[in-house]
Parts: structure tokens; sequence; C-alpha cells
């Protein structure tokens, strides 16, 4: 705790005048509170960049009028929908209704809580931290079902069906291939898995021949998973605009779609930030090296803002780039394609890091026929794969 | 730990009369204060961490016996959820976090969506269990709770034991010694965990058993499809 950073500024000078049991919980909340602020305020800017980059590409201006080049856009439109009215639709379950918000809007708020955003400026640094992300992501899944069925409406509970189906889908590839790098490193704290990367002559997972090269693998797998976990296009099977309006989400107006439109782009932010700690380097400005300047926390927080909205950007080019998938294709990418390839994956860095885990003898030589045989297998299932569906089609 | 049990226990029924309470007041400074000075009085009273693990605690009590008690299917799915949710945050205060994690992904996050899959089923305003079947459940459900909420109590941090692996090199000469290194002392929950899922089981073979007409009524599908 006496290592934040923020420790002496802010936190030293409470100390005086709070009871011992205090301490702990206020210094959490505070920590908490300043970085989820920080992630807040992405939710105002990052879909600017988002919407202007999807323009640029579409051969559009994007928004324009409010603020200097429409960069008030997103902040006016929050405005406007907190003061509309509140409406619910005639039987609708209000219970459920109530319940699907909440669950979703505070979950995705206090998963925060691990994410570090340098060396030691981390909300709490629980043991289980990559774990307690996954947990509070498990409870998507029925919230957005318990939402889409309340709401009283078939476009809405045909895409809360389509969205449990697919949050489910796409979670244990996501947490499979997440294994691997959290075995590797022995933690689950997502700063350690950090400063890791960080030492010298270690590189991030995602391309580090520490790993066999097969964090490629693992760090494929988990993008695009979470990619899908967001529901954004070309997995936005749940909202489909053109089938089912908006999916789950049609009846919600007012305050409750602007608090389902933050918690969207919430998941995006949350899903590139554990990309970033897991695959690439987290707040490590340069792999494979250890500088001095690497240290130095508003450098770390500059560098980890930096490689967020570079995820920001891919995801508008993903946007607007690809067409959208039918849901079966979604479904059999989920379960058919990317569960068995992060299985195969993990198993192989597992087996890369240590040879006598799969029953071969310790040497480097073991090492790379293990990484060297995860690849083939792998490109043998994908040929193997593409026949079988080219001969179905 | 006689007196710290009494004390929250107290304040356990003042959280019970506070909301009837509020009801006589109508200005929303007034209530303001009044909630903030009750909040106060409970973190003075208790310590900050009884002081949410109470209100904790009578929610999922709460969420948990309305599970049972609410005939509507996907209401009573849906206060499973929550019972569940809050359930996970209690083993957080409790310094278990892994137990946290596991909860809520397993419980909170699988078995739920599993439940309201099946729920969604259901017609709307079916229900299953008689008044009188459902009054037991509700009486089984608090006590069960009511005996777990004072276990979990007893096993509060402080009296987690730091056994470890390699103090037990002797093995386990007693069953009591595995579960107390598996579950320090919660291994007392243990066992009433064992009777809801006992619970579940039968009630799984009582539906097994039902009647083709009740499972009509309920909206299944039984009949064959002709080519």
């Amino acid at each position: 705790m006496t290592d934040s950073p923020v420790y002496e500024p802010l936190i030293q000078p409470l100390l005086s005048f709070l009871p011992d049991n205090m301490i702990v919980p206020v210094v959490v909340s505070i920590t908490t509170l300043l970085l989820a602020s920080w992630i807040m305020i992405q939710q105002l800017f990052g879909p600017w960049v988002e919407r202007k980059i999807m323009a640029r590409m579409q051969g559009r201006r994007g928004p324009s009028y409010v603020g200097w080049k429409g960069i008030l856009q997103i902040p006016a439109d929050l405005l406007k929908l907190i003061f509309k009215e509140d409406v619910m639709p005639r039987r609708a379950d209000s219970l459920g209704f109530f319940v699907s918000i909440a669950i979703i809007s505070i979950t995705s708020i206090i998963s925060f809580g691990p994410l570090p955003w340098g060396t030691n400026l981390i909300g709490a640094n629980f043991g289980v931290g990559v774990l307690y992300v996954f947990a509070i992501f498990s409870l998507f899944p029925p919230a957005m079902f318990i939402g889409g069925w309340s709401s009283n409406s078939k476009y809405a509970l045909i895409g809360g069906f389509r969205s449990a189906g697919q949050l489910l889908a796409y979670e244990i590839p996501m947490f499979l291939s997440g294994i691997a790098i959290i075995a590797v490193n022995g933690s689950f704290s997502l700063m350690t898995i950090t400063e890791n990367q960080m030492k010298a002559g270690a590189g991030w997972n995602l391309f580090t021949p520490q790993l066999g090269f097969l964090g490629i693998f693992t760090g494929f797998v988990f993008f695009i998973a979470g990619v899908a976990e967001s529901e954004r296009i070309p997995f936005d099977i749940p909202e489909a605009e053109a089938e089912l309006v908006m999916g789950p989400r049609t009846e919600f107006s007012g305050w409750r779609y602007a608090l389902i439109m933050m918690v969207e782009y919430i998941h995006l932010t949350v899903n590139s930030l554990l990309f970033i700690y897991l695959f690439f380097g987290g707040y490590d400005a340069i792999p494979f090296v250890e500088l001095e300047f690497e240290r130095w926390w508003p450098v770390q927080f500059i560098v980890l803002t930096a490689k967020l909205y570079l995820f920001v950007i891919i995801a508008a080019w993903l946007r607007s780039a690809l067409p959208r998938m039918r849901i079966d294709q979604l479904l059999s990418l989920g379960w058919k394609q990317l569960l068995p390839i992060a299985l195969i994956a993990a198993i192989g860095t597992l087996g890369f890091i240590s040879p006598p885990l799969l029953g071969l003898p310790a040497g480097v030589m073991y090492q790379w026929i293990v990484s060297g045989s995860t690849f083939v297998l792998i490109f043998l299932f994908m040929y193997l794969h593409y026949r079988s569906t080219r001969r179905t089609n | 730990m006689a007196v710290s049990l009494t004390l929250f226990f107290i304040t356990l029924g003042v959280m019970l009369i506070f909301p009837i309470i509020m009801r006589f007041f109508e200005n929303v400074f007034l209530k303001m204060i009044l909630y903030v000075i009750f909040s106060g009085g409970l973190v003075v009273m208790l310590g900050i961490d009884a002081a949410i693990i109470a209100p904790l605690m009578l929610l999922t009590v709460y969420f948990a016996s309305m599970a049972v008690a609410d005939p509507r299917v996907m209401r009573a799915a849906i206060y499973l959820l929550m019972a569940m949710v809050l359930l996970g945050f209690i083993y957080i205060f409790l310094n278990s976090e892994i137990l946290m994690a596991l909860h809520i992904s397993v419980y909170g996050g699988g078995i739920a969506i599993l439940i309201l899959f099946a729920a969604v089923l259901i017609e709307e305003n079916t229900t299953i269990i008689d008044e009188q079947t459902m009054r037991t459940g509700y009486l089984i459900t608090v006590i069960l709770a009511f005996t777990m909420g004072i276990l979990t109590f007893r096993g509060r941090p402080e009296a987690l034991t730091t056994t470890t692996i390699a103090s037990l090199d002797d093995g386990f000469a007693l069953v009591n010694d595995f579960s107390v290194f598996l579950w320090t002392t919660y291994n007392h929950v243990i066992p009433f965990l064992a009777m809801l899922i006992l619970g579940a089981l039968i009630g799984a073979v009582r539906l097994a058993l039902t009647d083709k007409e009740v499972i009509n009524e309920l909206g299944v599908e039984t009949e064959e499809v002709s080519s």
C-alpha cells in the first residue's frame, strides 16, 4: 500500500485522523475511484475516436458540430439520455427490468479493481486478479438474458437468448487461452504478469521465444473471443439491427440505455486491457529491454492509455471493415474452432515451459519439439476444419 | 464472541425495522439525514467489515427465501441469481477471494443461466408446487440460511487456522483433520451445502416422476412431430 504512487500526496494526509480498521477500505476506495474515473472518462471520448475513424474509413465526416470536431458529442448524448423520461413497457417484469441493468452496470464498474495502471498503481491487488475479472464477466449472460426476457418484447427475448449463447460460447475459449499465461507466470495477479514481461530479456507474451512463439495462438484466440464478448461487429448477432432492432436492449431508454451503451464500451475497454496485460506487455513501453524511464509511473500510465486507444482503433477498423456473421457461423467459430485451438495451444505452451508435463524428458530440444508439434497440430486442425466445412457448404 | 453476536443480531433486527420507520417520514432531506446517521451508527457499532457484511447477509437471506417462496418460476430464478451473487461478495469480506471467484463464475454465471434457460420455457404463471410444500420449503430455507449465517459468522477471518500441508506429514488421522485442512473452520458449513444439493436432487427426481399431463401443462412439447 505504501508503494503506491498516490500514497504520499493523497492517502498519507488522511491516515492521521482515520481509525486503524478504516485505513484499508478507505485507501482501496480512493485508488479504485481514481482509476475508475479515468476509465469512465475514456468512455466519453473512446466512442468519439471510434466514430471518427469509422467515418473516415467510410468517406464521411462523423460527429462534427458539438465542441471541437465534435469531441463533446458523446457527453452531450449522455446528458440528453439522462434527462429523458424513464419508460417501461406495459407488462414488463419490473424486477427483471431493474435487476438486469443493476447487475450489468455495477459489475462492469467493479471489474476495474484488479487492473493496474502502473507499478503499484492499482485499486486492489487481489490474489485472484484475472479470475476475479472472469468471474465478474460470467454474470453478464444471465443479466442480458433477464433484461431480454423482462422487456416483454419478442425482439428483446430472442436477442437475450442469442446474447447469452454467444457470451457463453466465447467465455470458455477466452479463459482457456489465458490459462497458459497464468500457469507460466504462476500468478493470477495482472501486475505480476505485467512485471514479468517487463524484465530484461523477457518479451511480451504474444511473440516471445520464451513461450516458444505459442503466445501467437493463445493471443489470437483471446483477442477474437474478446471482440466477440464485447458483442461488436462482426459478432453483434444479439443486436443485429436489421433483424432484432436492438436485441436485448430494444426496450431500454433514457438513463437505462445510457448505462447499457456505457457498459458496452466498458466491455471493450476491459477486454482490450486484459489482452494488453496478458499478451501485449501491459504498461511496458519497449519489449526485451528494461530501461529506467519505463519504471516511472506517469510513463507507464501514458503507455497503457496509448495501447488502449490502439485497440479502440483496431476495434473501429474491424467494425467498419467486416460484415456481420450468421448466428450458426458465430457459434461454430466459438465452440468448434476457437475452443480446440485454445486447448491445444494452452497444452502446448505448458509442455514447452516444462516438457515433463507431457511425459517428455526435460531439455531445450524437447521444448522446441513440443512447440513445433503444437504449430503443426493447430494448422492441421484448421485445414481439416476448413475442408469439412467446404464439403458441407 | 457472545457480545459481538448479540450486537450483530440486534443490528440485523434494527435493519429490518428501519425501512418501516422510514415510511413515517415524508421529507427527503430528513430521510437522507436519517440514512447517514443509521449507516454511521452501523459502522461505529460493528466496524466497517461487519457493517458491510450485515446488510449483504440480510439481503442474501431475503433473496434466498424469496427464491423458494415466489411462485412465479422466472422471478424465483432471478432471486436465486441475486442470492448467489451476493453470497459471492460475502466471501470477499471473509478473506476468501478464490471462493468468491469460483462461486460467482460457477453458480452466479453457469448454473444461473441454465436455470434461466429452463425457466423461460415454462409458461409464465405456472406453479408446480402447492401452498403447503411452498411453506415448508420457505421454512427450511429460513432455518438453513439462519444456521449457515451463524456458522459463517463463527468462521470469521481471525478464527481461520494456518494449517498447511507441511504440518500434516503424519497423514490425516481423522476425517475431521482432512475437512479442517480443506475448508478450515468452514467445514461446519459443508454438510449443510450437501443437504441443499440433496434437496435439489430429490426435487429433480420428483420432477422426473411427474405425470405427463403436468409436464404438458408446463409448456414442454412432448408430442412427436410428424414428418
